[in-house]
């Protein structure tokens, strides 16, 4: 057992090219043993032990590519740690320390490397982590404990439950004789799964339902991370609170999260996308201004704090990414081209199929075992919210351990794919009546005649500066991510994106949403002209929005009456002062949000072909509603399509 | 004019490792007031962390004055940090001088180290 560990311990240092024996070798070589004491431990706290390796390595981070090290060497406090677990097993009259003796003697070597990781992932509580291991008997734990699953009426049978989702529910609901799935909740474009659940304890009393999320497991753990940092102190008194820890399982990738609803009564809630075409448009955008803006509003979107930023720090991750690479064989010729921060994306534009590349001080944010591919992002420059994604396939993960937040200084590869290429193919997949490569477009019927191509548009506006504002933001915010509870009460669920951010952006988010699921009906493809009547409508909206004082009335068709509201919440947030291409035009900081959100919705596969069309045409309108306004001015640093701006539009 | 410092090492190879320092003893420089030793890569370091390629031949300097602590970074090129209180993975890089507590970590290169 001891040798299997060192030699596994090994491996571990020699991948990270640290070239020693350390706790924390020690550590992540007695997680990866299956079954074993120390995974059984952390994963009955939640926590799967490839996240919290995962969790070791990025705080440690690889070792220079120079081995400066002699060999062999362990550190002080591993040979504390061997020692100490010897002397356990020689109490204990075993010949050789056992994966319990390592990590008892592990755990109570203070603040070491391992310790400080689990206190960081809120395992504080390190003293009954060694009592558990003291107790722990291998196997008790993993078995699924017994929850008897039934199904409500309004559950949708087409679509029953995974045998691991169930593995995760048994888990979550450990205690509870049975549970009754109520129904799906609609939820977002992620693969998450939302359910709506009702616990019901021994005496088959039934207990309030709950919501609970299912997704991938660093997915999960790291939506708990931010609830804890970002969300818990900030909450109204009635609300969706995040119950316990997430919840994983050795026998399955996902992990689960169960939200308790603070409510006055037992109702089970709904998300406002199910009751979208039940309300009155007047009543949906009354509801969304009065109640669920000030619901969160006063610790979220109202904490609104200066903020200038480049247009590409907080919007550019909404695109398709920069790049996709395959790493390149080892006889691939010499690179010329250096992508490194600040990064020059005129340079980026010429790049084309085949082209040697090497990307250099990049950040890992997703790892995809399956795909052998692994996602970077910029981010050890400029301050930005993963800006500039590159995609790498054909990595060998067996050989290279790459881990999420691991700086890669330096990895060439061949162009598969550009940003540019798999916006065409976006454009064109919507069966387009212009030409996607020209500068503008013409809209027929549409004033003015042409608007920006939006894929090509909006490469001008990602080097602007904005004199924006900073607040806690939900970061998804969508119509499957708002809650409805009693007494028509607002709340919001999912926080896996929450962060600082761009405080527009949630309701330029919104919006876009709420735009697809007003217009865009699944059984009839909108046809191009139809989306062009939609367009005028909230063309006639902006300019109502951008023409009325503070507190005057808009007004604006009837369909975009949710949305109108929307505008009055970010008419509460916009900075007054912004200048944007010379003129001082407040909205410019909204539709730029809207221009990105929209740009983003175009490219999603799982939205239909008319949200998509809509989408597209949207994304056009706000660069124009961005762009147009500089050409007056003149000194604009924005080039402008080639046509006259209509002067109806300006401020 | 007296001076001892007990410095931990905190990760890396040299991780568990209690170093003692003593002004008596040679180690440092006495200099208005303040009692200074210097970190870094190199041996003519007071406190010298061989096996971190991260770390400068002339790293740092650790300063007690009035009976508290600085540390603080002579322009290295790979830096020194301190813990983001709010993000435990983000560590936030500094130049010149921050005051040091007892037990505080900070990090020099890739080694993490605190006084005792």
């Amino acid at each position: 057992m001891l040798t299997n560990i060192l030699n596994i311990a090994r491996q571990e240092s020699a991948q990270m090219r640290h070239y020693y024996i350390g706790a924390e070798h020690l550590f992540i070589a007695m997680l990866t043993i299956r079954g074993g004491i120390t995974a059984n431990i952390i994963q009955d706290q939640g926590f799967k032990p490839d996240y919290v390796i995962d969790a070791l390595r990025r705080k440690i981070g690889k070792g220079g590519v120079q081995q400066t090290i002699p060999p062999g060497l362990s550190t002080y406090r591993a040979d504390r740690i061997l020692e100490n677990a010897r002397k356990l097993a020689s109490k204990s009259g075993r010949k050789e320390p056992n994966e319990r003796d390592l990590l008892l003697s592990l755990l109570r070597d203070g603040e070491s490397l391992p310790i400080r990781v689990l206190r960081a992932l809120g395992l504080n509580d390190i003293k009954q982590l060694i009592k558990l291991a003291q107790e722990h008997h291998i196997n008790s734990d993993s078995q699924q404990p017994y929850v008897s699953v039934q199904y409500g009426p309004d559950f949708d049978e087409s679509r029953p439950l995974a045998p691991d989702q169930l593995i995760i529910l048994r888990r979550l609901f450990s205690g509870y004789l049975s549970i009754k799935v109520e129904r799906y909740l609609t939820g977002g474009y992620s693969e998450a799964t939302l359910l709506v659940i009702t616990p019901k304890t021994g005496n088959l009393r039934e207990d309030a339902p709950v919501v609970v999320k299912i997704d991938f497991d660093d997915h999960i753990q790291d939506e708990y991370q931010r609830y804890e940092s970002h969300v818990r102190t900030k909450l109204p008194p009635l609300t969706a609170r995040v119950d316990g820890r997430p919840v994983s399982s050795d026998m399955s990738p996902l992990a689960g999260i169960k939200y308790t609803i603070i409510t006055d009564t037992d109702r089970i809630p709904r998300d406002l996308r199910a009751i979208l075409h039940q309300w009155d448009g007047k009543t949906l955008g009354d509801w969304l201004e009065r109640t669920l803006f000030p619901a969160f509003g006063t610790h979220w979107w109202l904490q609104n704090s200066p903020y200038r930023f480049q247009v590409w720090q907080e919007y550019d991750w909404l695109l398709p990414p920069i790049l996709t690479l395959e790493t390149a064989r080892d006889d691939a010729p010499q690179t010329s081209i250096h992508i490194r921060e600040p990064i020059r994306r005129g340079r980026l534009r010429k790049l084309e199929y085949g082209d040697t590349v090497t990307v250099e001080n990049f950040v890992v944010k997703r790892v995809y075992p399956a795909k052998n591919a692994i996602l970077l992002v910029a981010g050890t420059g400029t301050p930005s919210h993963n800006a500039f994604r590159i995609e790498i396939r054909n990595v060998d993960l067996h050989r290279n351990t790459h881990f999420r937040g691991e700086i890669i200084e330096r990895i060439t590869g061949t162009v598969f794919k550009t940003r540019r290429e798999r916006l065409e193919h976006a454009l064109n997949a919507l069966e387009p009546y212009f030409n996607i490569y020209a500068q503008t477009i013409p809209v027929p019927g549409f004033s003015p005649e042409r608007l920006p191509n939006p894929i090509l548009g909006y490469d001008r506006i990602l080097d602007d500066y904005l004199n924006g504002s900073l607040a806690t933001i939900h970061g998804d915010l969508h119509p499957g991510n708002i809650m409805i509870g009693p007494q028509r009460s607002a709340f919001l669920i999912d926080f896996a994106h929450t962060r600082e951010g761009h405080t527009l952006f949630d309701w330029a988010n919104l919006e876009t949403s709420l735009l697809c699921d007003l217009f865009v009906n699944d059984d009839t493809v909108l046809e191009w002209d139809e989306i062009v009547n939609t367009i005028k409508i909230i063309q006639a909206m902006n300019l109502a929005v951008s023409s009325t004082t503070a507190n005057g009335a808009s007004t604006a068709h009837p369909s975009l009456q949710p949305i109108l509201h929307i505008r009055r919440i970010a008419r509460q947030i916009l900075t007054n002062t912004n200048i944007y291409g010379g003129v001082t035009n407040p909205w410019s900081e909204y539709y730029i949000a809207m221009a990105f959100c929209a740009l983003r919705a175009m490219t999603r596969s799982t939205l239909s072909i008319s949200a998509r069309r809509l989408m597209m045409m949207v994304a056009a309108l706000a660069i124009h509603e961005v762009s147009g306004k500089s050409l007056q001015d003149g000194s604009g640093q924005t080039q402008t399509p080639d046509e006259d701006p209509d002067p109806t539009n300006s401020f | 004019m007296e001076g001892e410092l007990v410095l931990m090492i905190m990760s890396g190879v040299e991780d568990g490792n209690e170093r003692h320092y003593e002004l008596v003893q040679g180690d440092g420089i006495w200099e208005s007031g303040s009692w200074i030793l210097t970190l870094g890569r190199h041996e003519r370091n007071d406190i010298m962390i061989r096996y971190d390629s991260f770390i400068s031949r002339f790293h740092g300097e650790l300063i007690l004055t009035n009976g508290k602590w600085t540390y603080k970074d002579l322009n290295s090129t790979n830096g020194s940090f301190y813990e983001d209180p709010t993000d435990f993975f983000n560590d936030i890089r500094f130049d010149g001088s921050i005051s040091i507590a007892p037990r505080q970590l900070f990090r020099v290169g890739r080694t993490w180290i605190c006084i005792g």
